[in-house]
């Protein structure tokens, strides 16, 4: 131990020399704004709401330094798209405030999609795939929100099978809200009484402190 | 010879002097009527109270004669006579009234009620008399009051002597009064006492009672509403005034403390500043650890 430390201090001392972060670059509140909104959409989905709260604050900063709202505008759509994607009804108002400030057809197309109000001519406007998915496109979505999004969005039409994978993949990021929210969702779709028991069972332990 | 003549002019004097005077007495008595002749009358009278002599007769309000006798006679009756002069004597006719009038103030007189155009009466003829006095008049006024007053004493006397009669209805009257009182003594109810009835009397009484039984359901009623809604809205009422209390206590102490808060106004400002920065160099940090971190170098807020 006392001839590993020495090494592991250098080691730190010429990672922390080469990481570029620590050098100053002109638009590191872009870098900033991301990195936040990055953190907001792991501690929401974990449910640690309180370092959300204070991630989503910083990535709304660093993003209000610019006149260029797009940023904005994207931490405003996320946020929306994230509250859709376990079950909480948002109507992104924060983003239709600003909307008409930014020219934007894919943010407009993305709002549109998440509100269920979406075009025909706007489809190809979105994430290639959003654009005409299936149930059976769920799961080979690249990332674990665009599932959980685009589940949820179909989530009546949704097969039980699906659900259980939802909640599998959710449970090993640690998103203990999309769990919950696909739990109640699997208990809907259970006709045994005693799976919608253990179901119950299971939400209440998880709900508990 | 001087002397002798004034002898007689002295002689001739006095004597002209007494002839004078008898001759002025003469006529003045004569005047008076000294010399007329006087025509008597008599009357009879029970007393001679009521006369004196020298009292005067009177007719129409003028003397023309006067009491000259009052005689006692043997049957104890009084004789009084009268006499008026020449002139007069034409006012006693026959069938005249002597009326002895006895004024209350001032001396009696005789009124002579003359029958003129009767003969003469004559001399030492007896007339008839009627005594009246105004007393008597005055008494004779009252008799009939005085007799009434008698008659209402007697009817007076009558009606207590009736009252006092054993039979009589006043007594009854107050003898069943006494024996109302005494019923009503003796009984409690007024009712049975006035209406002789105790059927009546026991069904109010009954009707009484029932009312008291259903005042006291209504008690009863109240009570429980009492005890159950009352009591213990009360007694919410006296815990929420405690919470209240407890609250004011609790405020007032709040109270001090902001005081003493405000007092480090100041104090805070740079505190809160303080805190800021270190904040914002917290921040930077979290920023600094994310970065490192996080895989990607992403500069877009990637979306869902």
């Amino acid at each position: 131990m006392i001839k590993f430390l020495p090494m592991l201090i250098t080691f730190f001392i010429f990672t922390a020399c080469s990481l570029p972060d620590f050098k100053t670059h002109p638009n590191a509140w872009q870098h900033k704004s991301a990195s936040a909104f990055n953190s907001y959409t792991k501690n929401f989905l974990r449910a640690n709401d309180a370092i959300a709260k204070s991630d989503l604050k910083r990535a709304i900063a660093h993003a209000k330094h610019s006149a260029d709202l797009t940023s904005l505008a994207r931490i405003y759509l996320g946020e929306c798209a994230l509250h859709v994607s376990v079950g909480i009804k948002d109507t992104c108002q924060k983003y239709n405030e600003i909307s008409n400030l930014i020219n934007s057809k894919e943010l407009e197309a993305y709002k549109n999609f998440i509100t269920k109000s979406i075009n025909k001519s706007q489809i190809n406007l979105l994430p290639k795939h959003y654009q005409n998915y299936t149930q059976k496109d769920i799961l080979s979505m690249p990332k674990i929100t665009s599932k959980l999004l685009s589940a949820t969005l179909i989530k009546d039409k949704l097969h039980v099978y699906i659900v259980k994978q939802l909640i599998k993949d959710s449970s090993y990021y640690g998103y203990k809200k999309a769990v919950i929210f696909w739990l109640k969702e699997l208990k809907t779709k259970t006709l045994d009484i005693k799976q919608k028991k253990r179901i119950d069972k299971k939400i209440s332990i998880l709900n508990s402190k | 010879m001087q002397y002798d003549k004034m002898k007689l002019a002295v002689g001739i004097f006095v004597i002209t002097f007494f002839i004078g005077v008898s001759t002025f007495l003469y006529f003045l008595l004569d005047e008076k009527g000294t010399f007329d002749k006087r025509y008597s009358y008599k009357f009879k009278a029970y007393s001679a109270e009521s006369f004196s002599v020298g009292m005067p007769l009177k007719l129409s309000g003028f003397t023309i004669g006067m009491i000259d006798e009052i005689k006692l006679q043997d049957d104890t009756s009084v004789i009084v006579t009268f006499s008026v002069d020449q002139d007069n004597r034409k006012w006693i006719a026959k069938n005249s009234v002597l009326n002895v009038k006895k004024p209350l103030i001032g001396s009696s007189y005789l009124i002579i009620y003359s029958a003129i155009g009767n003969e003469l009466l004559e001399e030492n003829s007896m007339l008839e008399v009627i005594v009246s006095d105004d007393i008597n008049d005055m008494i004779a006024k009252l008799e009939p009051v005085v007799n009434k007053i008698i008659n209402i004493i007697d009817s007076i006397d009558k009606i207590t002597t009736y009252i006092a009669r054993e039979d009589s209805e006043i007594r009854h009257t107050l003898e069943n009064i006494e024996k109302f009182s005494d019923n009503l003594a003796k009984n409690d109810a007024l009712l049975t006492t006035v209406t002789g009835d105790e059927r009546a009397t026991q069904s109010l009484v009954n009707s009484l009672e029932s009312t008291a039984k259903i005042m006291q359901d209504i008690q009863n009623m109240t009570s429980g509403l009492k005890s159950k809604i009352i009591d213990p809205t009360s007694s919410t009422i006296k815990e929420i005034e405690i919470i209240m209390k407890d609250i004011k206590q609790k405020l007032d102490a709040l109270d001090s403390t902001v005081k003493t808060v405000g007092g480090f106004d100041k104090d805070l400002e740079i505190l809160k500043e303080q805190i800021t920065a270190g904040l914002s160099k917290s921040n930077e940090m979290m920023d600094k650890i994310d970065a490192m971190l996080q895989d990607e170098k992403a500069t877009e807020v990637i979306l869902p």
